[in-house]
């Protein structure tokens, strides 16, 4: 029992990272109906920031707030230079789409350029004890800041796009982005802020995956980000709270998976995930199955 | 009539005296590179994806050269390296081999480093009747290829029983888990030997788990490790994967002991793992905090040469062309075959990654070498043999 218990608390710390990083994609997704591919490696960035940020021994709340911004002006500038253009010439939905493939090899191809692809340990940053409970169950301190801080950005998330004049503006873009236009919403500035976010919630998914799983790579965004996008799928692709549910069901499914039938089980059980939600609900768990309007 | 038998018989003369002469030329001629030098070839992957393999054990190599002909050579003549380079790859292993055997006409190989390359590079020795000396091929199969393959490093089942033994009667483990990669073939035989012989010395293997190359998060088999309660995880992979297991393995509460193999032996692994790898212990071919006048004398050796430390390639290459030398010394003479049984009677040869015994397969019978990990430092604890 304990052991079980044990593996829910595993998987929801694995879910909130996959979960951080949907977010991203429901969001751009919801937006301007693109499938951000480079995604997953703005989570790198992030990882590899933190990584020289923990190195020069900044303290950690620095630490997270430049891990969050430098991907956030990458996230920024790629919709500049990249999605923006396309969009301005009215390009079809599959240019984007393979532009966001190339922006992502692109990526990740600097990244071995600069940082070499040999995996590098990331810094210790916390003791490596855990907390006890009762029953045997532990939870490290990096599981308690992934749960905690995740949670955090989530509910920051939904307050903002509840509440705030940008976030009503991101909803009604994504409801119907040319009527959004005639009320006086400037499209492109939300399209921006919507990238900034995005990748600035992979960017701070990318250091806790640091603290987590002390590994990184140039490489390491090209399976979390298609996980991640599954996840989103999962949930139901540009509903936000799909996204959040989708990640902690793909992370739950993953360690439970590993834990009680076989690691080898694991990338086969999350695609598989994919492929029966897609055959039972393909909008997602929470998406509505309204046709799309011509 | 008279005259064109004379005639016949003096161009019959002249073309004996000419032949006679051609033969002691050519025999001469052939004799004397042979009694000046001995050429040995050095094949490996130089370039390619495993290049710093195949370059540790051609750096060595030649460290172990010159200080042959700096003491005076064997059998009086001196040691001269062909280097070849196979790129890691059959093809292009088998390519340099040839070349050495037929156009350098080397007296015997040290090489090749990957046992893929091995296996292509035994059968034409075994063909060419060629002795060959693989340093660090650890596949099985590479010393079937016939009487004329040897190798200097163990096999890799050979240090999990080993391993399995020191847990037993040294740490006097009752209870192991173990966790392997099943992408890998070097873990998963590491994980078989060990799980037999733990089980024959009397203990109890109480979990076995499972990951595949690649997965970084590994808590859902910590957790059901810890579960089990055992006293050591025996944990056959590379120190890549070593790093992220034990510091998750730590956050998880896991005390016990962590034993490893021969994957471990990286600088790295301490940089990365800190003491989350503290008291883990694992085996391997030598290591220089060995306090032994051979292996001072190498580690010293090397280091003057290329200004670091030696690492195991670089040993098993070392006493690779040092088992050779010592072997052709034996022999008595540069005939191969001669030179090979030499090699396969190689009896308590003191090398710098143990004493080496050839068995019957041609696969040496040393001590392992068991490390600890001590205040952030690499440490010798015993060496065993099987």
């Amino acid at each position: 029992m304990s052991q079980f218990l044990q593996q829910i608390v595993n998987g929801l710390s694995l879910g909130s990272i996959y979960a951080l990083i949907a977010l991203g994609y429901t969001m751009v997704y919801g937006i301007i109906r693109l499938i951000n591919f480079a995604h997953g490696d703005i989570y790198m960035v992030g990882a590899f920031v933190g990584y020289f940020a923990f190195r020069a021994g900044l303290p950690l709340p620095l630490v997270f707030f430049l891990a969050m911004a430098v991907p956030a002006l990458f996230g920024l500038t790629i919709e500049f230079f990249a999605y923006r253009p396309l969009r301005k010439r009215n390009a079809p939905r599959i240019a984007a789409l393979i532009t966001a493939i190339g922006m992502s090899l692109f990526l990740e191809n600097l990244g071995i350029l600069i940082f070499s692809p040999d995996p590098r340990p990331f810094p210790r940053v916390f003791t490596n004890e855990p907390i006890y409970f009762a029953g045997g169950v532990t939870i490290s301190i990096p599981q308690i800041l992934t749960l905690a801080f995740t949670s955090v950005l989530m509910i920051s998330l939904t307050l903002f796009i509840r509440f705030t004049r940008t976030g009503k503006a991101m909803r009604a873009v994504s409801q119907d982005a040319e009527a959004a236009q005639l009320m006086g919403v400037n499209i492109d500035r939300i399209i921006s802020v919507t990238f900034v976010i995005g990748s600035a919630l992979a960017g701070a998914a990318g250091v806790m995956v640091g603290i987590l799983i002390p590994r990184i790579e140039p490489l390491m965004g090209i399976m979390p980000g298609l996980k991640a996008f599954v996840a989103a799928v999962i949930g139901g692709i540009g509903v936000i709270p799909g996204a959040m549910l989708g990640g902690m069901l793909m992370g739950m499914a993953e360690t439970l998976v590993t834990a009680f039938i076989s690691s080898t089980w694991r990338d086969a059980i999350a695609f598989g995930l994919l492929i029966v939600i897609l055959l039972i609900k393909p909008s997602g768990i929470f998406g509505s199955s309204s046709r799309t309007k011509v | 009539m008279s005259g064109k038998t004379n005639r016949n018989l003096w161009i019959a003369l002249i073309v004996v005296v000419v032949a006679v002469i051609l033969v002691l030329a050519f025999t001469g001629v052939f004799k004397k590179a042979e009694t000046q030098e001995i050429k040995i070839g050095i094949v490996g992957p130089h370039t390619g994806p495993v290049a710093v393999y195949g370059e540790a054990v051609r750096d060595a190599a030649l460290v172990a050269i010159e200080e042959i002909n700096a003491a005076g050579g064997v059998l009086g003549m001196k040691f001269v390296p062909v280097i070849e380079d196979t790129k890691g790859d059959g093809a292009e292993a088998s390519n340099a081999v040839n070349k050495v055997i037929t156009r350098d006409k080397v007296v015997a190989i040290i090489g090749p480093v990957i046992s893929s390359t091995a296996n292509v590079a035994g059968a034409i020795v075994n063909r060419e009747k060629v002795p060959m000396i693989a340093p660090a091929a650890t596949a099985v199969e590479v010393t079937h290829a016939g009487e004329y393959t040897s190798r200097v490093c163990f096999l890799d089942s050979y240090q999990a029983t080993v391993m399995a033994k020191f847990s037993r009667e040294e740490l006097k483990a009752e209870k192991a888990a173990i966790l392997f990669d099943v992408a890998s073939d070097y873990s998963i035989g590491l994980k078989d030997v060990f799980a037999e012989k733990f089980v024959e010395y009397g203990g109890e293997i109480v979990e076995v788990v499972s990951y595949t190359s690649g997965d970084s998060d590994f808590s859902a088999q910590l957790t059901k490790i810890k579960a089990a309660a055992p006293d050591v995880i025996y944990l056959p992979v590379y120190y890549n994967d070593d790093i992220l297991i034990l510091r998750q393995a730590r956050n998880l509460g896991i005390t016990a002991t962590f034993l490893g193999a021969d994957g471990w032996d990286a600088p790295e692994l301490i940089e990365g793992a800190g003491d989350a790898a503290e008291g883990c212990y694992f085996t391997t071919h030598y290591t220089i905090h060995d306090p032994s006048p051979v292996v001072q004398n190498f580690v010293q050796k090397f280091q003057e040469k290329y200004g670091k430390p030696p690492i195991v390639f670089n040993a098993l290459g070392y006493d690779a062309v040092k088992m050779l030398a010592d072997a052709i010394e034996r022999a008595g003479s540069l005939d191969r075959e001669e030179i090979k049984d030499a090699i396969n009677s190689t009896e308590n040869f003191e090398g710098v990654t143990g004493m080496i015994t050839l068995d019957e397969n041609r696969n040496p019978y040393k001590e392992v070498t068991i490390v600890t990990v001590k205040n952030g430092q690499f440490e010798l604890v015993t060496k065993l043999l099987p």
